[in-house]
């Protein structure tokens, strides 16, 4: 707060005294009264000990922590590419793919649309064949990652707001949740 | 205090340059799918249960019903999806005509998608799996919950091609394009997982 | 930074100029909307109200004798909680976030004007619906709508019962997700999340709670009308379907929503107790981020509702979350104890509300840890004691938490202060009344009397003539504040623009505000809770001085009444 200055008593502009409404008191500024009784010091403690608990370095860490997950939460766009790389790519018909640069119309747009396609083949197929014990799991997996491509690519996820990702991971942490407790409970009670 | 100081918060413009500024409409278009999120879960999870209370019947029913159809559908919604984001590139090139023809395509495949969908619901019909039926109730409502959703994307799709061609959309300014995306996305990716929990698993 | 900068320009005392027609149109003003909301809920409150009273009327005699069958009896206390809840709470809450978060944030309106009376114009068609439920086969499942009772018991009331429930549960949705962006982008030069208002603050976990919770609400209903409708069972065990899932799904919503309806109560309150006792909140950051932490732990505790219902052996964990959410209350609770000790408490309306909200919170949460503890859960299942419990949280917190807000900010919206003799006879009445009517109601749970009955034992007809005439009196109570209201708009005395002298954004503007709030971009105080410093005393006096309160009173008092502002 660099530019912190003091407040004016007088109007700035026609330099008049300003004076409180008559209602409340100019005694105001007083915050609060010495104790009397014993309860009221035993209070009055209580309540300086934890004002000055929090100066502890518990309490300051934890205000730290606290801070640092607004500010990441707020400040740090934080994707895996910048927000000016990932639109370069985007805008370019060319990208590069394990070391090599690949053109298509499109760009990176449609090489993920060609992992999409294979996924999804390898998935049926997966599904037409005999099933082993892995075969949930993996098509499970690919429906996973098809969807987070998707997510980060054509939703533009991995260069955008660090908020976007937050908002879309509450709602799936959170029905997740709510899923694994209605298979794992149940159906009818006891 | 004029009027456009109001109008900012609706009208599209380009998001600040700081990325740390995130822009409204697309920020409360994430808040959106956010809870459309869990009333996907929620039919998903019905299905879930039911499909790992009783794999049996569940495996019957795929058998019988095959996975041709439903697996050209996902391929059509896949590229619709494609043609959409190739529609945000042309118009963030600048080229409307572009973005035009690819959104009119994304459009396309959108009401190809709900067409069949149509044949495959007479099909399951046909096959006496009705809405009555334990199967029949937990399959029906995820998909059709879904299929209103692409039905409302296509919707979408139109009125973004007649703003389009009024030149609305620039180079500059492609919000409403982008926005529209995220639906669109949104809606693939559920089918996504929809088509792997529900036809194939 | 602590001074009110140049940019306010002109003090502006006149009224925009309202009428009374402004505020039955389609408007975009989130302040119009704002009022709009609220006079809805308040239309609500007493038609929950009169329900209530038909309620305790009935229950006078252990027979039936206002009912003709105890069906009519369920009709009555479904509607009646769920317009207490749905549509007297929640809406009164939107109406003031809607008014005071952008003025709060010295916004010039909310992120998205329109989305904003959209939301709210889903409210009315929704409360018809519901209401005219009534005449097609009311609903008769409680407003918890348990199947098989909804399904195969209600008639076709219960289906428009759920669609009007679908209407609000959208309306809150848009709601949220405009005051999350709104909070989010809109905040002026200088405030950062930890120099925004409390009330915010509320706003903000409350928002969260909505966008994530209420779309359980549409899933269940969803499913519940297809049920109805459509021929599905999903809640029907005899055809394939689970009567628990209802349970589950609908208890994943309104456990939250428990803390829906009080967290922007206990957001009004953190502004009223730091005003009216001139110190500083105690505590800002536990209490902002207990809001937070009870927004989240409030998804974790829903089963609590279902411990009859429930295997034995998860009892255990749901009781354990269940406690743990009364930690952060906890602190919220001593947060603002800490706040009264030492100040200069002034026992306006506003604050004897605030008062009465801490001592009937508190009892409230206090029956909520016994019910949530399972011993005594399952032997106070369903009974009195549960009505009791939710009447202290709900009545004696979030409502009165209303009626101090409507005290506190009545003058910031319609530039005239509500009388005080009057709404401190309010208050008598209320905390009387509120507290005769359902502290009685422990003692008749504990001793076994159920919920949702219209004939019960004879044993318990003393103990229920208290509470009938005690909810009488609290009836009566609510029209003292409704007169309140009417005699001051119509004769109201002006006062200024900051008659509390509370140092948040929403009094550093002209009651009530001008069109866009503010005259250029008004700077916030450095802490919104700084009472009692020097700095903070010149604030107010140089705020008072750029918006002067009337000359002359008296002039104001033959205005014509036509101005309904």
């Amino acid at each position: 707060m660099a530019d912190e200055q003091k407040p004016p008593l007088t109007d700035q502009k026609t330099g008049e005294k300003v004076s409180p409404t008559p209602s409340y008191p100019p005694g105001e500024a007083e915050r609060m009264p010495e104790p009397e009784t014993g309860l009221e010091e035993a209070v009055v403690n209580a309540l300086d000990a934890s004002e000055q608990a929090v100066a502890s370095p518990v309490v300051q860490a934890f205000d730290s922590a606290v801070s640092a997950v607004q500010e990441a939460v707020d400040q740090i766009p934080g994707p895996a590419k910048t927000h000016a790389e990932a639109s370069a790519e985007e805008h370019s018909d060319t990208t590069i793919i394990m070391g090599r640069a690949i053109t298509v119309p499109g760009g990176i747009y449609t090489v993920v649309f060609g992992v999409l396609g294979v996924a999804t083949l390898v998935e049926i197929i997966l599904a037409e064949f005999p099933r082993g014990l892995l075969t949930i799991p993996l098509m499970l997996g690919l429906a996973v990652v098809k969807a987070v491509l998707v997510v980060m690519y054509y939703m533009h996820l991995r260069s955008d707001s660090r908020v976007f990702t937050v908002v879309l991971l509450l709602p799936v942490a959170v029905t997740l949740l709510s899923t694994l407790y209605l298979i794992t409970v149940p159906v009818t009670g006891y | 205090m004029s009027e456009a100081s109001l109008e900012r918060a609706h009208h599209e413009v380009l998001p600040a340059a700081t990325p740390a500024q995130i822009d409204n409409a697309k920020f409360a278009m994430w808040l959106y799918l956010a809870s459309e999120v869990v009333i996907f879960a929620i039919l998903i999870a019905v299905y879930i249960v039911f499909r790992y209370n009783n794999p049996d019947v569940v495996h019957d029913i795929h058998e019988e019903v095959g996975i041709i159809l439903v697996s050209i559908n996902t391929f059509l919604l896949l590229a619709s999806s494609w043609a959409m984001v190739m529609g945000l590139q042309q118009i963030q090139r600048g080229n409307q005509q572009g973005l035009i023809q690819w959104i009119g395509i994304t459009a396309v495949l959108g009401t190809v998608f709900v067409a069949l969908q149509y044949v495959e619901y007479n099909e399951l019909g046909h096959l006496g799996l009705s809405l009555s039926t334990e199967f029949g109730m937990r399959f029906y409502a995820p998909t059709a919950f879904h299929g209103v959703h692409v039905i409302i994307g296509v919707l979408w799709a139109l009125r973004v091609i007649l703003r389009a061609r009024k030149g609305y959309y620039t180079a500059q300014n492609y919000l409403g394009v982008e926005i529209f995306g995220l639906y669109w996305h949104f809606v693939d990716v559920v089918w996504i997982l929809l088509f792997t929990v529900i036809y194939l698993v | 930074m602590a001074s009110i900068t140049a940019p306010l320009g002109q003090a502006q005392t006149t009224a925009p100029g309202l009428k009374v027609s402004d505020f039955f149109r389609w408007s975009v003003d989130h302040k119009i909307i704002g009022i709009q909301y609220m006079a809805t809920a308040i239309f609500f409150f007493i038609v929950g109200g009169a329900l209530a009273m038909l309620i305790r009327w009935e229950l006078l005699t252990p027979t039936l004798d206002l009912m003709q069958n105890g069906e009519q009896y369920n009709t009555l206390f479904s509607i009646h909680a769920t317009v207490m809840i749905f549509l007297w709470i929640i809406p009164m809450f939107a109406g003031f976030g809607n008014y005071l978060v952008p003025l709060m944030l010295g916004a010039k309106d909310m992120a998205f004007p329109w989305l904003n009376a959209f939301a709210f114009w889903l409210i009315p068609p929704a409360g018809i619906l519901l209401l005219l439920g009534w005449f097609v086969g009311p609903a008769q499942a409680g407003w918890t709508s348990y199947p098989p009772l909804s399904t195969l018991y209600s008639g076709d009331g219960q289906t428009l019962w759920a669609m009007a429930l679908h209407l609000l549960g959208i309306s809150s949705i848009l709601g949220a997700i405009n005051f999350i962006v709104t909070i989010k982008n809109m905040r002026p030069q200088g405030m950062g999340y930890w120099q925004m208002p409390l009330f915010v603050w509320a706003i903000l976990a409350t928002s969260i709670i909505v966008v994530l919770a209420t779309p359980f609400l549409a899933g269940a209903l969803t499913l519940l009308i297809l049920d109805r409708v459509a021929g599905t069972s999903f809640f029907d065990p005899a055809n394939g379907g689970d009567a628990l899932l209802w349970q589950n799904v609908f208890w994943f919503y309104s456990h939250p929503a428990v803390y829906i309806m009080v967290l922007p109560g206990m957001g009004v309150i953190s502004e009223l107790l730091s005003v009216h006792s001139r110190k500083p909140i105690f505590g800002y950051r536990a209490i902002a981020l207990s809001s937070m932490a009870i927004a989240l732990v409030g998804f974790t505790v829903w089963a609590h509702h279902m411990f009859t219902s429930l295997t034995p052996e998860l009892r255990i964990p749901f009781m354990v979350t269940s406690m743990i959410i009364a930690v952060p209350t906890g602190i919220k609770i001593f947060s603002w104890l800490g706040t009264l000790w030492g100040g200069k408490i002034r026992f306006t309306s506003a604050m004897l509300f605030a008062l009465g909200f801490l001592s009937m919170f508190v009892i409230g949460g206090i029956s909520g840890v016994m019910l949530g503890s399972v011993p005594v859960d399952i032997h106070l299942h369903d009974t009195y004691f549960v009505v009791s419990h939710l009447h202290f949280v709900l009545y004696g917190g979030s409502v009165f938490a209303i009626f101090g807000g409507i005290y506190h900010w009545f003058p910031k919206m319609f530039g005239k202060k509500l009388d005080e003799r009057l709404g401190k006879l309010h208050f008598a009445l209320t905390y009387v009344g509120f507290f005769f009517t359902f502290f009685p109601q422990h003692i008749a749970g504990m001793l076994g009397m159920p919920r949702r009955v219209a004939v019960y034992d004879p044993q318990f007809q003393q103990i229920n003539v208290i509470i009938s005439i005690a909810s009488f009196v609290l009836g009566i109570a609510t029209f003292v504040l409704l007169y309140n209201i009417v005699v001051t708009l119509i004769a109201g005395k002006r006062v200024g623009a900051n008659p509390w002298r509370a140092l948040t954004l929403e009094w550093a503007t002209s009651s009530p505000p001008p069109a866009y709030n503010f005259i250029g971009d008004p700077v916030p105080f450095e802490d919104p809770y700084g009472y009692g410093t020097e700095e903070s005393v010149a604030y107010l006096d140089a705020l008072e001085k750029r918006f002067p309160p009337p000359v002359d009173t008296s002039a104001t008092l033959t205005r014509a009444p036509q101005s309904g502002d």
